[in-house]
């Protein structure tokens, strides 16, 4: 993406300097804004939530190592522009009563040293834009893992699986979430059988809320999750499943 | 046959899944320089013992608290001191995990960049990129020098591994950065916390009637 509209959005920067730019958070929008980020010497967040400070200033944060700890940026505290990442979807769409301003900016094309020899559809796209995401880790089995495959579909969600559960064979690595593997952006995130690790929670933007259900009551998943149901998976899930379809 | 390709690898303090796979996409191209800037010596070890042939770190109190342009830019300085046609570094760390520092380094280096490598192969000279981009996974030819982020690589060389110590590179002295221009230019921005909680405990109907509900009101 830098190679084919790098420089188009340079010559866009240099003609109006930003305090703020905002690109989505798409493979192709990651791979421009750190790049723009750092040519113009700016603060980044990748995928940050967004809300407002008591004196009306933005307030940026997303989680960092893992979910462990949390980074949060006021809009007025830096003193270089922001540049930020926002998952498409993520927010209500809004609409101004302004008419904005339209600048054309004549750029050079660039002069992207890339061939492409092949594409292929990517079978777990969906993972990307799903607005539920259901992922089942290491204490899930195959027969439980089918039952959490039709939880996902009745809940209008998409199935996934942590990388320790996708080199077990559960599923393939596109269906993978995690550090090494696919980052979601759901608004719900429901992990089964997961205990938590900053490997796999690095994979989960920000504004997800997280729901868990692990036997162990101290796994960290559940320092993390908003809610959950301390059981064995293959118990809770066709409680869960049934409950779902409408069921006792 | 084509000259292998001088590679430099570049690693982050814990070592994630992406510094990893960085490292053996790196070891089945060519002979890699592993270069870390933390005071940590445990990534470079690894890279060692995995069979890289050099291993710089630099070790300074003025990167602690650098954000993702500061560290970005030192880690350029030393890669231009080691030499390499091909930069590598994880898509993301398994810290801030951002995604950022790898496009910022081919920034200082001006270089043309590749983000979220999945498979990266040598090809008579060039290098043929798998990578999962908007709409679907595309199979890409580019040619060195570049920086390619890798967010994981399914084959790896067994290496012996190389009984180097860890080079030390002085900010100053070795990369001609000087440390309060760094520091002023790039601190990491805002705060953070950790993040208490504790999940609220309720059974398996009531989760599933709950995720109903949330749902209902979107």
């Amino acid at each position: 993406m830098h190679a084919t509209h790098g420089a188009g959005l340079t010559a866009a920067m240099e003609r109006v300097p930003p305090a703020m730019l905002v690109l989505a958070a798409t493979p192709g929008g990651r791979d421009l804004a750190p790049r723009a980020a750092a040519r113009l010497g700016a603060a980044f967040m990748a995928e940050p939530t967004l809300d407002f400070g008591p004196r009306g200033a933005l307030v940026l944060s997303r989680p960092t190592h893992g979910a462990r700890f949390t980074r949060r940026l006021t809009s007025d505290e830096p003193e270089r522009p922001i540049v930020v990442t926002l998952t498409p979807g993520a927010g209500a769409p809004s609409s101004g009563d302004d008419e904005a301003d339209v600048l054309v900016v004549d750029a050079p094309t660039g002069d992207a040293p890339v061939e492409e020899l092949a594409r292929m559809a990517d079978p777990g796209a969906a993972l990307e834009t799903a607005p539920i995401v259901v992922t089942a880790g290491a204490g899930v089995d195959a027969a439980t893992y089918a039952l959490l495959r039709e939880l996902a579909s009745a809940l209008g969600g998409e199935v996934a699986v942590t990388r320790g559960a996708a080199e077990r064979g559960l599923d393939g690595e596109h269906r993978a979430v995690g550090l090494g593997a696919r980052r979601v952006a759901p608004r719900l995130y429901l992990a089964v059988g997961a205990s938590g690790s900053p490997e796999h929670l690095a994979g989960v933007a920000g504004g997800a809320r997280i729901v868990a259900v692990n036997r162990d009551a101290k796994a960290p998943i559940f320092g993390i999750a908003a809610y959950g149901v301390v059981a064995d998976a293959a118990d809770a899930v066709p409680a869960l499943l049934a409950q779902a379809r409408g069921g006792p | 046959v084509s000259a292998a390709l001088r590679v430099v690898v570049l690693l982050a303090r814990p070592l994630g899944p992406c510094d990893d796979a960085a490292l053996r996409a790196g070891l089945a191209l060519g002979p890699v320089a592993a270069i870390s800037a933390c005071d940590d010596d445990a990534p470079l070890r690894h890279a060692l013992a995995r069979g890289a042939l050099r291993a710089l770190k630099i070790a300074d109190p003025s990167l602690e608290g650098l954000d993702y342009h500061g560290i970005a830019r030192v880690l350029a300085a030393a890669a231009r001191v080691a030499g390499f046609d091909l930069v590598l570094c994880g898509e993301r760390s398994a810290g801030e995990a951002q995604g950022a520092v790898g496009p910022a380094v081919a920034e200082a280096l001006n270089l043309p960049q590749l983000t979220a490598a999945l498979d990266v192969r040598a090809d008579d000279g060039a290098l043929v990129v798998e990578r999962r981009d908007d709409g679907g996974v595309r199979t890409l030819r580019v040619t060195p020098p570049l920086v390619i982020t890798v967010t994981r690589s399914p084959a790896s060389p067994a290496l012996p591994p190389v009984e180097a110590g860890v080079e030390t590179l002085a900010l100053d002295a070795a990369l001609g950065i000087g440390a309060t221009e760094l520091r002023h230019r790039a601190r990491c921005a805002g705060r953070v916390a950790p993040r208490a909680g504790r999940a609220e405990i309720v059974s398996a109907a009531d989760l599933a009637r709950r995720l109903l509900d949330e749902r209902s009101r979107w």
